[in-house]
């Protein structure tokens, strides 16, 4: 036994880490830019010009490492360079990587976009006259959607108007000549088949997940990029309420359910069986987030009922005494560890009874009837045992839920949670507290699974992991 | 059965015993002399350098002073850790300079007294490019030096490299840090400021200022010294997700200011910032009196449960002030099928503003028909008036740009580049955005009547974001939150901010003659001429409609009677704390 425990460890290695590099991969590819999330983008923010904030995007940029290349190797096509990731602008590298796509040579591709930024800085410092001021206005906007136009009849259309705007502000002088000849080039001397072969391109060690992963088996992991404080204070806070309200409410719900669904099973068929299951499947069928309002609309409220604490996990006084302390704590814990627990009854019961049904039908069950046991022994020793192996599959899935919470509840009851945690940090971008909770759930997750393993051998004799 | 009564049982016993034990923190007695605040989030961090939330700007203004502030009512600049209003100075050279005095009484919350010197060092600190405070750095980008007078060490001449229009403005909110707490190694000391703001570039490997810059980001996230500010109020409490405290100092410098208790007052003893994430708990919280103040209650439960409930009446004052932020659409101006104005003009005649404001306003909102807030009088162009819904005259302009329904199928089309185009239009909406749904919904409602197909589609924040900066929209419809003060316009309707890397004129608006106004309005220090450009600026907009202004919302504020002195402002929350007096 201890021998496959071991080796299940191991294999959570492997695991983990292809956990962890699907998490950062995920990261990396979602929607946004969190260097433009992570900028003041307030009102005050907006008073620099354009080069300063350009400036502190490329410092914010290469303080969470963004510069750097994303892992150790990338795997792409011999069309794409292995330099891209050097382009600090989301926008322009991935209407690059449109080019390329498209037209499969870099070093047209790479030339027309050299191209286009050379016009924008020739026309930067271009000064007119007030009749042309307007050509010109429009002549920057058209150069600033060349930046994320991949389109050809788009693009086309658009050297077309710069065309004519430049053939106003500057008929002698051919600005557009280097820009459609470079274009001309990307488009006629496309090699999309480039697209089609494989290329390797090794990194090395200085990257985004090395840093990462290599900073997280130090111990260090990381810094929320929306609060500042270390990842670890942030969850080691959320941790033990979440830790406390799940325990507890698996607690109470099988020790209401279990019982439950023996007694349902025992008297099959019976008025009392039918109310219970017309009661659980009542309360399974109310969604929680409806209980906890109407629980807190009415059990905390002055006009009706003020009997808990609306909000909270404590509030008691700095100088409380231990046992006002734990009462205060229990007093607020009593709304939220309802609603966290009343929808489990019916699902573990309902469990229980069907798995107690089954057994009860098995040959052993009629023997020990026949050896005239007592029909508590009957039940309870000898029934009971076998029909939790489905309950203890439901154990695994318990673990995960440790570290996820309730999201509703927690908000609902302003609850310390990893729930509300990590919704947070989903909303907020804050890519290392995402990381590090994807992780602890992935290691809960795999730690469910061996309980459940190790739970099987204990609960039924017949099944055992020793070779023999 | 013996389970359940077992079970339930316990759980009386539990909840009755527990309401009689213990004292609560939070002010269940109404004799306490102690603010309870309800946010609906924590504040981020309690670095007063760092923060970007309205929950932490909240915590932040009771405990940091600034040179001036406003008066809450008339909203008038004052004096606050400045003796007087700038003298201002326009030099040959179009700079500018604020000769600011500090007042004698002003000391940091140890009793050291506050000097010029403590501006220089406040000033260093927000410039020192280690310090992500991107957004601070970028308000005072113009202002490069401070030259402390050697004959008087409270004076000093805040100086700007150019005239711009709100740098009286700026210059007065420089806010006061302590250097003991924020630079406890006194490595600011040894640098320029001058250096610091003209060349930034050059401290890019200097060790000791990224020292002083980590220092800085990684602390004051949940707790922050006593001493750290000069306020009437000071830290003594954060206990994450649940409440943040501050106590009164009653050594506080301004007690011994007299005659501008206008502006000079705190008089609760603790303001304790009580977060609850749930509106309806937290208004539970309220009605029983465990909040004393709440702003941005749901429309819909202030007017039905609130406003007219003679009960609540006698115990909460109720407020709805026009706030002086705005709720729009904005039109991507450069889509081919929205280029022309008069399909804008047809989409802004499309709006039934009244039922708008009726239906999902419940009442509390303004047509809003401008950028600049109403109270600024005289910047504010009167004359814009809101346009008419009305059906016809949205088809008849749509006819007039060559929009009509060739093939009957109930949208209006037309040929663009030698293609048949359909004016199908999408309009993109923030996740969580209720309000903003529902217009959505009656906006596409009109627009089918008048042979437009409008399609909603709400989307993750970032995601919006990113259509906006690639400019990949049609319509969007967002809002921005205001203050009754002049701003700068330039990132929302100049064209230098029309860009992919996050410039704010993301309609595409503008033309030579608007940027024309905008620089000249940056440098025009002469109200009247800068309101004459203001008027022509709105005027401008309201004729080329790249936005669709929609409404300014009216706050929901209730506070509890138990304090007298309680008025409604402009200035966020809407109400002022620490001026509440117990009855």
């Amino acid at each position: 036994m201890l021998k496959y425990i071991l080796k299940r460890i191991l294999f959570f290695i492997p695991t983990l880490l292809v956990v962890s590099l699907l998490t950062f991969a995920l990261g990396v590819n979602s929607p946004g830019d969190p260097v433009e999330v992570l900028m003041d983008n307030s009102e005050s923010a907006k008073f620099a010009d354009q080069t300063s904030r350009r400036a502190d995007y490329m410092k914010m940029r290469k303080k969470l490492n963004l510069d750097l290349p994303v892992f150790y190797f990338g795997v792409s096509s011999i069309a794409e360079p292995d330099t891209l990731y050097k382009i600090p602008e989301k926008l322009h590298r991935e209407n690059l990587e449109r080019f390329i796509s498209m037209y499969g040579n870099w070093p047209q591709v790479s030339l027309y976009y050299t191209q286009v930024k050379a016009l924008e800085s020739a026309v930067s410092g271009m000064v007119v006259t007030d009749s042309l001021k307007d050509q010109l206005i429009k002549v920057r906007l058209l150069i600033s959607e060349l930046y994320y136009k991949y389109d050809p009849s788009v693009v086309k259309s658009k050297h077309e108007q710069l065309s004519d705007c430049f053939h106003v502000l500057h008929p002698e002088h051919n600005y557009m000549k280097e820009l459609t000849t470079s274009y001309a080039a990307m488009v006629d001397g496309a090699t999309v088949w480039k697209n089609y072969f494989p290329s390797f391109h090794w990194y090395g060690f200085n990257n985004q997940y090395h840093i990462w992963i290599v900073n997280l088996f130090k111990g260090d992991f990381g810094i929320s990029y929306y609060k500042k404080q270390p990842v670890i204070d942030m969850i080691s806070g959320r941790m033990l309420p979440t830790l406390l309200f799940s325990v507890l409410s698996v607690l109470i719900a099988f020790l209401v359910s279990i019982p439950l669904g023996v007694h349902s099973a025992v008297n099959k068929g019976t008025a009392k069986d039918k109310f219970y299951t017309i009661a659980l499947f009542v309360f399974y069928s109310l969604p929680s987030f409806w209980v906890a309002t109407l629980l807190i609309n009415y059990l905390t409220n002055a006009e009706y009922l003020d009997w808990f604490p609306v909000k909270g996990l404590e509030d008691a006084a700095d100088d409380a005494s231990f046992g006002d302390r734990m009462l205060n704590y229990l007093h607020h814990m009593i709304l939220p560890l309802f609603c966290y627990t009343y929808a489990s009854f019916a699902f573990i019961s309902r469990q229980m009874r069907g798995s107690m049904l089954q057994t009860l039908g098995q040959d052993y069950i009629r023997t020990a009837w026949a050896k005239g046991l007592a029909p508590k022994q009957v039940y309870w020793k000898h029934a009971v045992r076998n029909s939790l192996l489905p309950i203890i599959t439901l154990v695994a899935s318990i673990f995960p839920s440790l570290i996820a919470g309730s999201v509703v509840i927690e908000y609902l009851f302003t609850l310390p949670g990893m729930g509300r945690l990590a919704y947070e940090a989903e909303v907020s971008k804050d890519y290392p507290v995402i990381y590090i909770i994807m992780l602890f759930s992935a290691v809960l997750t795999l730690v469910g699974y061996l309980v459940a393993d190790i739970l099987y051998a204990v609960v039924d004799p017949r099944i055992s992991y020793n070779k023999k | 059965m013996k389970l359940q009564q077992v079970l339930f049982g316990s759980v009386l016993t539990l909840s009755f015993a527990a309401c009689g034990g213990g004292s609560t923190e939070v002010a269940k007695d109404k004799g306490k002399n102690e603010v309870v605040m309800h946010q609906l989030g924590d504040p981020e961090t309690l670095n007063p350098l760092l923060y970007k939330t309205i929950e932490a700007s909240y915590v932040m203004g009771q405990l940091f002073e600034s040179l001036l502030t406003y008066d809450p009512k008339t909203y008038a600049e004052k004096p606050y850790l400045a003796k007087a209003l700038p003298e201002v100075k326009v030099n040959a050279d179009s700079s500018m300079d604020f000769v600011f005095e500090i007042r004698n009484e002003a000391t940091w919350t140890d009793g050291s007294p506050i000097t010029a010197n403590d501006a220089l060092f406040s000033l260093k600190l927000i410039k020192n490019p280690f310090v992500d405070c991107a957004g601070h750095r970028a308000a005072y980008e113009l202002f490069d030096d401070i030259i402390v007078d050697p004959s008087n060490n409270r004076k000093f001449t805040l100086h700007c490299t150019q005239v711009y229009h709100i740098a009286e403005l700026t210059a007065g909110g420089l806010t006061f840090y302590n250097s003991k707490v924020f630079d406890p190694k006194g490595i600011l000391a040894s640098y320029s400021l001058k250096e610091l703001s003209q060349h930034p570039e050059k401290f890019d490997k200097d060790a000791k200022l990224k020292e002083q810059g980590d220092f800085i980001n990684t602390s004051f996230t949940t707790s922050l010294p006593a001493d750290a500010g000069s306020s009437a109020y000071s830290f003594e409490k954060f206990v994450p997700t649940q409440r943040v405290v501050l106590k009164r100092n009653a050594n506080w410098w301004g007690y011994k200011i007299k005659g501008e208790e206008d502006v000079f007052y705190a008089y609760p003893d603790k303001l304790i910032f009580e977060t609850n994430t749930n509106v309806d708990g937290a208004i539970v919280a309220l009605k029983g009196g465990e909040l004393d103040a709440m702003e941005r209650i749901p429309n819909r439960s202030f007017v039905q449960d609130m406003l007219n409930n003679p009960e609540l009446q006698q115990k909460l004052y109720m407020f709805t002030p026009v706030e002086y932020g705005y709720e729009y659409i904005c039109i991507n101006t450069k889509n081919a099928k929205l280029q022309d104005v008069k399909v804008r003009r047809a989409l802004s005649h499309l709006i039934d503003i009244d039922k708008i404001i009726d239906a999902t306003s419940y009442g509390l909102a303004e047509k809003a028909t401008s950028f600049v807030p109403k109270d600024l009088k005289e910047f504010y162009n009167s004359s814009l008036k809101y346009p008419e819904y009305n059906i016809e005259t949205a088809k008849a302009l749509l006819l007039e740009a060559g929009w009509k329904d060739s093939n009957g199928d109930g949208v209006v089309d037309k040929i663009i580049n030698g293609e048949k185009v359909e004016l199908t239009l999408n309009i993109g909406n923030r996740e969580g955005r209720e309000w903003r749904g529902k217009v959505a919904l009656y906006f596409q409602a009109a627009a089918k009547k008048a042979g437009i197909a409008i399609n909603i589609q709400t989307k993750e924040w970032g995601k919006l974001i990113e259509e906006m900066y690639k400019h990949e929209f049609e319509l969007l419809i967002i809002g921005v939150s205001g203050a009754p003060f002049e701003h700068d316009y330039k990132d929302q309707w100049h064209t230098s901010a029309y860009n992919s890397n996050g410039g704010g004129n993301v309609s595409g608006f503008g033309n030579a003659k608007s940027d024309a106004l905008i620089d000249q309005l940056r440098v025009t220090m002469d109200k009247k001429q800068r309101a004459v450009y203001y008027m022509e600026l709105q005027k401008m907009v309201s004729e080329e409609l790249p936005v669709l202004f929609l409404i300014n919302e009216k706050a929901r504020i209730a506070v509890n009677k138990r304090w007298n002195n309680v008025y409604p402002t402009g200035l966020k929350p809407g109400f002022m704390i620490a001026g509440f007096k117990l009855n």
